[in-house]
């Protein structure tokens, strides 16, 4: 069965008078120049999250020589390769899934049955792309997050 | 939904119970939540069960800049250092942690800390836990000890290839690796059981059948003051052992269990970003009837509370999942958030919960 859009109803959980639904017209007028504003400042979030991370790598230049801070970094560069490395299993897992329902959607034995069908697969299609890149995004926040800890905890403190 | 043979909703009643000896368990997010309750109100409480959390504040381990808000980096903190560090190092400074424990409580804001030395403490991470990586669950440890606690009061368990999850031995739950909700997962054994045969060494074995009350009662009383931000339900639950119930128990003692993430009674899964309130799930009574609390409490007359977060996702409070707040959602002001003081909501709110048991 479709998941769209008989059985999803809207936000019942939300808190009365508060929903996006009774949000006044002007606001919602608004929506997608806010959206436009916030996914700016959430880019030019990860942009200073770099800078800084930049900042920091050139305070780590005076730790060069000490095989912990290389150690780590190479920990470090491997649960990155790992995390990509499952994302990728992930990937051709979901694709191997899709690939089967692909096949079985000529079974369908009505017109209905073989738009439902369809539907389903570009919906699971689109769900695993949205889950794919979702990941990539986590896994990039995860490294700016990450990396920024590990280096201001390995900067001398004075530099 | 059956939470009890009664459809009654009570109010939550007092009971008399001990002021001292009561004691706090939860699983993820109710674990992070158990942590902080059991720092805020250290005085009320014996000792603690955490499955798969992490230290105290650890949400504020990490202010990179000035660009950065208070909110944004404790959510990212949460995360990315709290939940899914990428190597061992990169979790939660358990020595920066303790010493801000010991400020918050020298400001006034939680009890003296010095009331953790003889508490006891149950502490778990699953070794196939993909969601609160052990080596944070190993800073929540580290964390107890530089604040006192002595090793010997902490039984911390590292090796059960288990997923997140709470252990039972239902058959009917999923198998012990899953990842995935209800987090309740069948390993053989009752963990509920372990963490309060930890905390009371005293306790009989679990009965094998249920002779009391389990009660639902209107919680929102315990929070009328912050109904918009508080992510708590209407309702909480109760059991009342047999005992209690009769009136022959001097003081009992209570246990507070917690839920984790996508676990309270009306819990709705989001499927792209909206409720799915045709297909609710069917386990949200699960933690508070079939986690083996219970059967423990009725041997042993101790009265289990269970309250209960659920999801809210507006724009006051983004919680999608019903967790309990350990980063800030529910701060009056989040670039000053306050999720774990005594004042915070939920923690007062369960705190009162707590102390009308006990009038």
């Amino acid at each position: 069965m479709s998941k769209l859009p008989v059985s999803v109803g809207m936000k019942n959980i939300d808190k009365p008078g508060v929903s996006r639904l009774r949000e006044p017209a002007a606001a919602r007028a608004l929506a997608p120049l806010a959206n436009t504003m916030k996914a700016n400042a959430l880019v030019q979030r990860q942009a200073a999250r770099l800078l800084h991370n930049s900042v920091l790598s050139a305070g780590l230049a005076g730790r060069l020589s000490d095989p912990q801070v290389w150690s780590e970094w190479g920990q470090l560069q491997a649960a990155v390769m790992q995390r990509l490395h499952q994302q990728n299993l992930a990937w051709r897992d979901g694709c191997a899934i899709l690939a089967e329902d692909f096949a079985l959607i000529r079974h369908a034995n009505t017109i209905s049955k073989m738009a439902e069908k369809q539907g389903n697969f570009f919906s699971q299609w689109t769900t695993l792309l949205t889950n794919q890149a979702t990941s990539l995004f986590e896994l990039m926040e995860n490294i700016h997050v990450d990396y920024g800890y590990w280096a201001s905890q390995k900067v001398p403190r004075d530099s | 939904m059956i939470a009890s043979s009664s459809s009654k909703v009570v109010q939550l009643g007092s009971y008399k119970a001990s002021r001292r000896n009561n004691s706090i368990s939860g699983l993820s997010s109710g674990a992070f939540m158990t942590v902080q309750l059991h720092l805020a109100h250290s005085a009320s409480f014996a000792g603690a069960g955490i499955i798969a959390g992490g230290p105290f504040r650890c949400a504020e381990i990490f202010q990179p800049d000035e660009m950065m808000t208070a909110e944004d980096a404790c959510i990212e903190n949460s995360l990315y250092i709290c939940m899914n560090p990428l190597i061992p190092q990169v979790s939660p400074d358990a020595q920066k942690l303790a010493a801000m424990a010991q400020e918050t409580a020298r400001a006034g804001k939680i009890d003296a800390v010095a009331n953790l030395a003889d508490d006891r403490l149950y502490i778990f991470t699953g070794s196939a836990d993909d969601v609160v990586d052990s080596d944070v669950v190993a800073r929540t440890r580290k964390f107890y000890e530089l604040l006192g606690v002595k090793p010997d009061n902490i039984r911390y368990v590292d090796s059960v290839p288990a997923g997140h999850s709470i252990i039972t031995d239902n058959p009917e739950d999923s198998a012990l690796s899953t990842n995935q909700p209800p987090y309740i997962n069948n390993g053989g054994f009752m963990q509920s059981h372990d963490i309060l045969q930890h905390i009371y060494s005293d306790l009989q074995p679990a009965a094998q059948s249920l002779a009391g009350q389990l009660l639902r009662f209107d919680q929102t009383e315990f929070f009328a003051d912050a109904r918009d931000r508080a992510s708590m339900s209407q309702f909480g639950y109760i059991y009342i052992p047999s005992n209690v119930a009769a009136g022959r128990v001097k003081e009992p003692r209570v246990h507070i269990a917690l839920h984790g993430c996508k676990q309270g009674y009306n819990y709705t899964d989001y499927v792209n970003g909206r409720a799915d309130i045709a297909n609710q799930p069917p386990y949200g009574n699960r933690y508070f009837t079939t986690t083996g609390y219970n059967h423990i409490a009725e041997s042993n007359d101790i009265i289990v509370l269970y309250p209960q977060a659920e999801g809210t996702d507006n724009d006051t409070v983004q919680n999608p999942d019903g967790c309990w707040d350990w980063w800030g959602y529910t701060s009056a002001n989040p670039q000053a958030p306050d999720y774990y003081s005594r004042e915070a909501v939920q923690i007062k709110a369960i705190h009162a919960m707590l102390d009308r048991l006990c009038a």
